[in-house]
Order: C-alpha cells, then structure tokens, then sequence
C-alpha cells in the first residue's frame, strides 16, 4: 500500500507555503488596497482560513482514524 | 474603576490557579513540568498559540505597522501561519521522541538519544542564553502596556508585584498555571481588540484609512529588498516556531499525538484577530492620537477611546499575557539548570533547584528591564536566531540513525556564532534573514560531520553520559 505521506505534506504543508511564501511576490505586486489594507496583507489572512482547511483536510482524510494516531 | 476590573480579573487567574492545584498539590517532578502528559487538545491549543496573543503581538505587531506600514505585517503574520503546518507534522513526531526518553526539557531529548554530555552542555547553555532577554521584556513590555493605559500602575512597584505573582502561580501550580491562565489571558486579548477594533469602524470605515496610509507608510507593496527579507524569515522563523525550548515544554504536556495533531488543525485560524490588530495600527498612524512610541499604537488608541472600565480589562489581557510567558520562562529555564546543567540531583532536589532558579531569574529579568532595557530590547531580537539552530539536531533525532553529536554541537554553535554575529554588525548578506544563513552553515556541518563519522546507532549509544 502507498504511503499516504506524500499527499498529506503535499496538501498540509506544500500548499500553504506556494501560497503564504511562493505566491507573495506575485501578489505584491498587486498596488491595490482591498477592505482598507494593501492587497498583500489581505492575501495572508486569507490563508489564516486556507491553511486551517488544508490541515484539516490531512486530519479528517487520514489522521483522525490512522492507526498509529492511538497512543 | 479600571483599577478594580484589573485586579479582579488578575483575581480570577489566581483562582485559575488554584483550581488547576486541585489534585496535585504534591506533584512529581513530571506532573510540575509536564503535567504527567495529560493534557488533552484544548489546554494544548491554548498553550501553544500563546505566542500569538501575547505582549509582543499586542505592543510589536501595531507597532511595527505603525513604523514600517506593510513589510513588518506581512513577515509579522506569515512565520506564524508557516509554523503552524510544520508544527503539525513534526511535532508528533518529537512529542513520540520526548515519551520514549522520558524528556521533560530540550536538552533531555538530546541526552536520550545520543548520551553525549559536551551536546547537552552546548544545547542548555543555548537555551538558557536565548531565552533569559525574553523574561525581561515581558516586564518592558508590561510597563509599557500598563503604564500606557494610565490605571496607575507603573515601575519597578509593578514589575516587582508581577515578578511575586508570577513565582506564587509557579509555585503553586506548576505547568498547569500557564495552562489554565492561557485560556482566561486570550479571551481578554480576543476582546480587547475587539472592543478597540469596533471602537475604531464607528470613527472610520476601513477602504477611507488606505489614502492617508499610501501618503504615511509608502508604497503598498514590498520592495524586492523587503520581499527577499520577508520571505527567508518567513521560512526561517516558520521553522523555528516550535524549536523555542519554552514551546516544546508545552509540547511535551500532550496526552497524544493525536492530542497535538487535532490542536494544530485550528492554529491557523486563531490568529483572526491580526486584521483587527492591523486595522487599529492603520488608523493610530493616519487619524489617531500623537504617540511618544510606534509601541503606543494599540494601547494609546484603546485609552482614547474605550470607557475606564473597559480600559481595566485591556490592562488585565495584556498583564496576564505577560505573566503566561514569565511563568512558562520560569518552568523551562528551571529545570535546563537543576536537571540539565547540574547532574545527579535527586528528583525533589532538581524541583526545589528549579523553583531556586525562578527567583533568581525574575530578579534578573526585572532588574534588565529596569536598568538595561535597549541592550535587553536588543538581545531579544537574537532569540529566534538562537533556538531555530536546534532544528537540525531535532530532526537528527527524529529520523537520523547514525548523527554525530558532536557534529550537531558544532553545528548549533557555529550557526548561533554566524547568525547572531551577523545581526549584531549589521551585515546584510542581500537581505536574506541572517538567522536563515546560521542554519543552513548549521546544517551543513551537522550534515558533513556526519557524512564523514557517523555516530552511534540509538542501540549502539554508550548507556550513560
């Protein structure tokens, strides 16, 4: 059976650094502000909900019922 | 009337206290630092996003906009957002670690796997070098917070009887203080931004303050010199969130790694309230009141504008977030001296050290802050610097059969000598985080010295130091 690691880091820990690191000089150089801040500050909150779903998405597919979580 | 919602909220957090005491009055060793590993995902949370709602953030985080505009915000947010996922993976995985050496410290996992006493020696000093300026500015940070909102408290008065308060929650309860305290000090924070937040829309709507920003702070986007910046400390400091020996004593709390997985997946979304941080920050730089410190920026607009009684539980979030760090401070600095630095105490003799070594570090840390508060200010800015260079050794341990701890020494030292060398003359290096480059010289000699003599398999370590 294939590990499931790879995906889990893909999605838990790949995705929010392309968004939160590798995304960040594309979006600056968007010279907008959106709700009052620069659209780079909106950008990072944004993935406060992002990256939780992204964990929660390794937690509910596989962690919560994975069999060496019981310690 | 400030005065009185304070100390009754400070009230409450000692009757946290006590409550968290019930049970465990005479507590072992492992139940004073570690709380025997019983605690389950909530107590967890609370503990472990402590960083995130604490003086710091509520002082720095407006403070930094406030001087900087956005680069300071966007790095500010995104280390904590970055260490959060890899907190989920590895922590786990040093929490398992940690139960199979039975560690109560850092420098406990070290001893476990590689019985190597030169590495603890080199892993407790680092630990106790970096983490003694964060003590003191807790108590800067809670004169400026207090005596910002003008209820009277100020000075060393306040820093002494928050040095007392801090060794009576130490004492009584142990662990279980901060623990227990967290979660009253972030319901406080959480509606102090809130209360100054709201306070803030009713005078202003959000898209009217981005002007009169654009004109104060520059341009909305970052230069290529601060994204450079922004994004290798986003990286360096994301790696270094969980590496605070403050942070994996918490850790080491957990009844479960699953107990740590499921207090992950919500930390992302905790930190809500920095919008409303940085909202609050935007309108002290372009409408709000003249401030004698960028670090005025939260305090000063929630003593405009709130009624006193709201004033007083700003001061009681902002009190106990400090109090929560400085009792933390206390239990891990502790025991790295009475179980780490001095061998061969008997278990009562390292909790009595430990307690020992409490007062002596909160006279410290209140004398620094009184006496010496821009060299503490300083020093504090080399303490990411610091306990990031643990890493390598960490994940030596977690998944490096054959490490050489002397390497890992070196390594540590070497990393901590180039980063904090580096800040502290400085030296630019294309405006990477220099913290970053310390790790990565770390690395390489953890990585070489072990290429070339491999250590000791765990089965194969000598059976004592």
């Amino acid at each position: 059976m294939m590990s499931s690691l790879p995906w889990r880091l893909l999605v838990g820990l790949g995705v929010p650094f392309v968004g939160v690191v590798v995304c960040l000089p594309l979006v600056d150089k968007v010279p907008r502000y959106f709700f009052g801040m620069p659209a780079v500050l909106d950008w990072m909150f944004l993935w406060f909900g992002l990256t939780s779903a992204c964990l929660a998405a390794c937690w509910f597919l596989h962690d919560r019922t994975a069999p060496d979580e019981n310690d | 009337m400030a005065v009185v919602v304070f100390a009754s909220l400070l009230g409450v957090s000692l009757g946290l206290v006590l409550l968290g005491r019930r049970g465990h009055a005479h507590a072992s060793l492992r139940d004073y630092f570690v709380a025997s590993r019983q605690f389950g995902s909530v107590l967890l949370f609370f503990l472990s996003v402590g960083e995130s709602y604490s003086i710091g953030g509520l002082l720095g985080f407006p403070g930094g906009i406030y001087a900087h505009g956005v680069s300071f915000a966007v790095w500010f947010v995104g280390y904590m957002l970055m260490g959060m996922p890899i907190g989920y993976f590895l922590n786990p995985q040093v929490w398992r670690a940690a139960r199979r050496y039975d560690a109560l410290t850092l420098p406990d996992l070290f001893v476990g796997r590689f019985r190597h006493r030169p590495l603890e020696l080199v892993v407790t000093l680092s630990a106790i070098v970096f983490l003694v300026p964060w003590g003191a500015m807790q108590f800067v940070g809670l004169g400026v917070a207090l005596g910002g909102l003008g209820i009277g408290l100020s000075g060393w008065p306040l820093m002494a009887a928050t040095g007392v308060l801090a060794f009576v929650y130490v004492a009584l309860a142990g662990v279980r203080a901060p623990a227990y305290v967290s979660i009253l000090k972030d319901i406080l924070m959480i509606v102090a931004i809130v209360l100054v937040a709201v306070a803030v829309l009713h005078r202003v709507a959000p898209h009217d303050l981005a002007p009169g920003m654009a004109v104060v702070s520059g341009a909305s986007t970052l230069t290529p010199e601060q994204e450079r910046f922004a994004m290798s400390t986003i990286v360096f400091q994301g790696l270094g969130l969980f590496m605070s020996p403050l942070n994996m004593a918490f850790l080491f709390t957990a009844r479960s790694a699953r107990a740590i997985r499921r207090a992950q997946v919500g930390m992302p979304l905790y930190l809500f309230m920095f919008p409303a941080l940085a909202l609050v920050a935007m309108w002290a730089r372009v409408d709000g009141p003249p401030l004698a410190s960028p670090n005025d920026a939260f305090i000063g607009t929630a003593r405009m504008l709130l009624p006193e009684p709201l004033i007083g539980v700003v001061a009681a979030g902002a009190a106990l977030s400090g109090l929560v760090v400085l009792v933390g401070l206390c239990l891990t600095i502790g025991p790295l001296v009475s179980r780490n630095l001095l061998t061969g105490l008997s278990e009562a003799g390292q909790k009595r050290g430990a307690q020992c070594v409490t007062v002596g570090y909160l006279v410290f840390s209140v004398s620094a802050a009184i006496l010496t508060t821009s060299l503490i200010t300083r020093l504090n800015n080399l303490t990411y610097i610091g306990v990031t260079q643990f890493l390598p050794g960490v994940l030596a341990i977690l998944f490096a059969r054959r490490a050489n701890p002397g390497a890992i020494a070196l390594g540590i030292l070497a990393g901590d000598a180039l980063g904090c060398g580096l800040f502290l003359t400085a030296t630019s290096v294309w405006d990477i985080n220099v913290g970053l480059i310390g790790l990565v010289l770390n690395a390489a000699i953890a990585w070489g010295g072990t290429m070339l003599l491999p250590g000791p398999a765990p089965d194969e370590r000598p059976a004592t130091c």
